[in-house]
């Protein structure tokens, strides 16, 4: 059922790209992707299609760069002023110039993405936004709201709300047992399946795995983590090993949410490595679910910024961390320095404050 | 202001030697010191395509801009621009496909945002047979195996290294005669005729082609336009 519904049913990347480049003739009778029937199933295509018949493909086009670019920046800054003890301009500064750049966070191209035209930049501002409800504004019915919206233009993007979502939630019914925000949560969740398993109308019966696989194989070989190059590979060890230093350093007071955050990140990570061969599953690539993780561990590490003490050795290692993103466009340094400073640092971390 | 600018001159010096110790250790194209330096990205920031070219509003369209839209640099007008330009106020008979040799596939991805005309095959294209029905991903890939000999068999085009190949095109062949969807004869060119291929083009409503000026000695085709080596033609 889950092969049949749940992913098929919005635009790939290609073709929302393809929706701009190509203008008015993309579904024209007799284009190889007007053959698709998959085009009108769509709802962030049919919508955009329909501002675009009114403003032309290429206002639409940088109507969406314009307000994703804006939001994104907006939306960060506005999670590190809430979670930050002290906001400085040499802080807001590091945190822009990490997140303006494109970082990928796996080989397979997942990264934090908001800036830009495509459509997957819709789910994830909308993800943000109900990860900064969720945390900074502790309202939990609204971020399902978010999420929702989120999870039908892009559900692979919206995976990773639900660990932090669950954790938090958890946590929440704890110290008040919420029956009704559970109720809303599940019913939330239900929709998105409904919705997806009854918009499909996939014919696989005739269509060999094995031959989905070899094509895989061509068109997308950076959907394995056999084939990533040696860095990324690196990289992507580093963001789950960081998640664990915050598990291990907080875990006293936090234990059940964090093991429900943990528990869903190596699910996962399994989901993705058996799957990723069956091309319903490959959409689902191996880093979805750690965006909202990168977010708090770069804000960790930036908030160990001193301003007072210019010289001392952290605040070299931060810089390092920022610049280099900034100069190569790499995240290794990054996530090195913030796990060797999250690591030793005996300040409290910043992530205690969402739960 | 002194200790600050010691502290940002470090903080470069520094970033540079950890990524110098990085690519030594960890790249495979570690020899190749030119490589170190074309990994610096910083230069991104600065193009401002797509809302302004240059302080110009947009008059053609380059999806992956990169350099070339660095500020205060003139726009490079190739043969492929000028060839894009050119065609944008060429009169083409509506819904007509158009078709072009499969190695350049992604150099010309932006073509039908000129021609408004549907395109015969694109792997673009082919990448929808994860969404669709059977009889779709049937209609692709015959239209894959048509775009092949037609390249394959009769382009001028791929012989001339102007623009990137594309390298999908035979291992995607491999894979659908392994899977039975076709023989090896199939994808023959001695049992082809271009006339024979163009008359099956033809029935499914092609009616233009982008090749070399050197393309097509035939009568059942007629050259448009040209820039420099780059042809349209109908047929």
């Amino acid at each position: 059922m889950l092969r049949n519904g749940i992913v098929y049913t919005y635009a790939n990347d290609a073709l929302w790209i393809d929706f701009f480049l190509r203008a008015d003739s993309f579904a024209l009778e007799n284009d190889i992707l007007a053959l698709s029937s998959n085009l009108q199933k769509s709802i962030w295509l049919s919508f955009t299609s329909f501002i675009s018949s009114y403003l032309g493909p290429l206002l639409t086009f940088y109507i969406y760069y314009i307000f994703h670019t804006y939001f994104y920046f907006f939306i960060v800054f506005k999670i590190y002023e809430n979670l930050s003890k002290t906001n400085s301009l040499i802080k807001y500064f590091f945190i822009g110039i990490i997140f303006s750049n494109l970082n990928f966070i796996s080989g397979s191209l997942v990264h934090l993405d908001g800036f830009g035209m495509n459509y997957r930049y819709t789910s994830s501002l909308l993800l943000l936004l109900a990860i900064y409800v969720l945390i900074c504004q502790k309202k939990a019915y609204l971020s399902q709201f978010f999420y929702f919206f989120s999870a039908i233009i892009h559900l692979p993007t919206s995976i990773a709300f639900l660990p932090i979502n669950f954790a938090i939630i958890l946590k929440k019914t704890l110290r008040q047992i919420s029956i009704p925000l559970l109720f809303f949560i599940a019913l939330i969740n239900l929709l998105i399946f409904l919705f997806y398993y009854l918009k499909s109308n996939i014919d696989f019966v005739n269509f060999s795995y094995d031959l989905y696989a070899d094509l895989l194989q061509i068109r997308l070989p950076y959907l394995f983590f056999k084939n990533w190059k040696f860095t990324e590979q690196i990289i992507f060890i580093l963001i789950y090993i960081n998640i664990l230093i915050i598990f291990f350093k907080i875990r006293s007071k936090n234990l059940l949410p964090l093991s429900i955050l943990i528990f869903f990140h190596i699910f996962y990570l399994f989901f993705v490595s058996y799957f990723n061969n069956f091309p319903g599953f490959a959409v689902f690539k191996y880093g979805f679910d750690l965006k909202y993780a990168v977010i708090f561990i770069i804000i960790e590490l930036v908030d160990k910024f001193d301003e007072k003490f210019i010289d001392k050795s952290k605040n070299f290692l931060i810089s390092i961390g920022a610049i280099s993103v900034f100069i190569f466009g790499n995240n290794l340094i990054l996530f090195f320095i913030a796990f060797m400073l999250i690591l030793l640092d005996k300040k409290k971390l910043l992530i205690k404050k969402i739960f | 202001m002194i200790n600050k600018l010691k502290f940002f001159l470090s903080v470069i010096f520094l970033t540079f030697l950890f990524h110098f110790l990085v690519f030594i250790l960890l790249d495979k194209n570690s020899s190749n010191l030119n490589y170190f330096f074309s990994k610096i990205v910083t230069q991104k920031y600065m193009t401002f395509e797509p809302y302004i070219v240059r302080g110009r509003v947009v008059e053609i369209f380059f999806f992956d801009c990169k350099d070339d839209c660095l500020p205060f640099q003139k726009i490079k007008k190739n043969e492929k621009y000028i060839f894009f330009k050119k065609i944008s106020d060429y009169k083409f008979i509506e819904k007509k496909s158009i078709i072009y040799p499969l190695s350049f596939d992604s150099a010309f991805k932006e073509l039908s945002f000129y021609t408004k005309l549907p395109i015969y095959f694109s792997y673009v294209g082919l990448g929808q047979i994860y969404y669709a029905d059977w009889s779709f991903i049937q209609k692709a890939f015959d239209r894959y195996k048509n775009s092949f000999l037609l390249d394959q068999c009769f382009g001028v085009l791929k012989n001339k290294n102007y623009i990137p190949k594309n390298k999908q095109i035979n291992p995607y062949k491999e894979i659908l005669i392994e899977h039975g969807f076709y023989h090896k004869e199939d994808f023959n060119c001695e049992n082809l005729s271009l006339d024979a291929l163009l008359k099956i083009l033809k029935t499914q409503n092609v009616g233009y082609l982008i090749e070399h000026s050197t393309y097509g000695q035939i009568n059942a085709i007629k050259k448009e336009l040209c820039v420099g080596e780059l042809c349209l033609y109908s047929f």
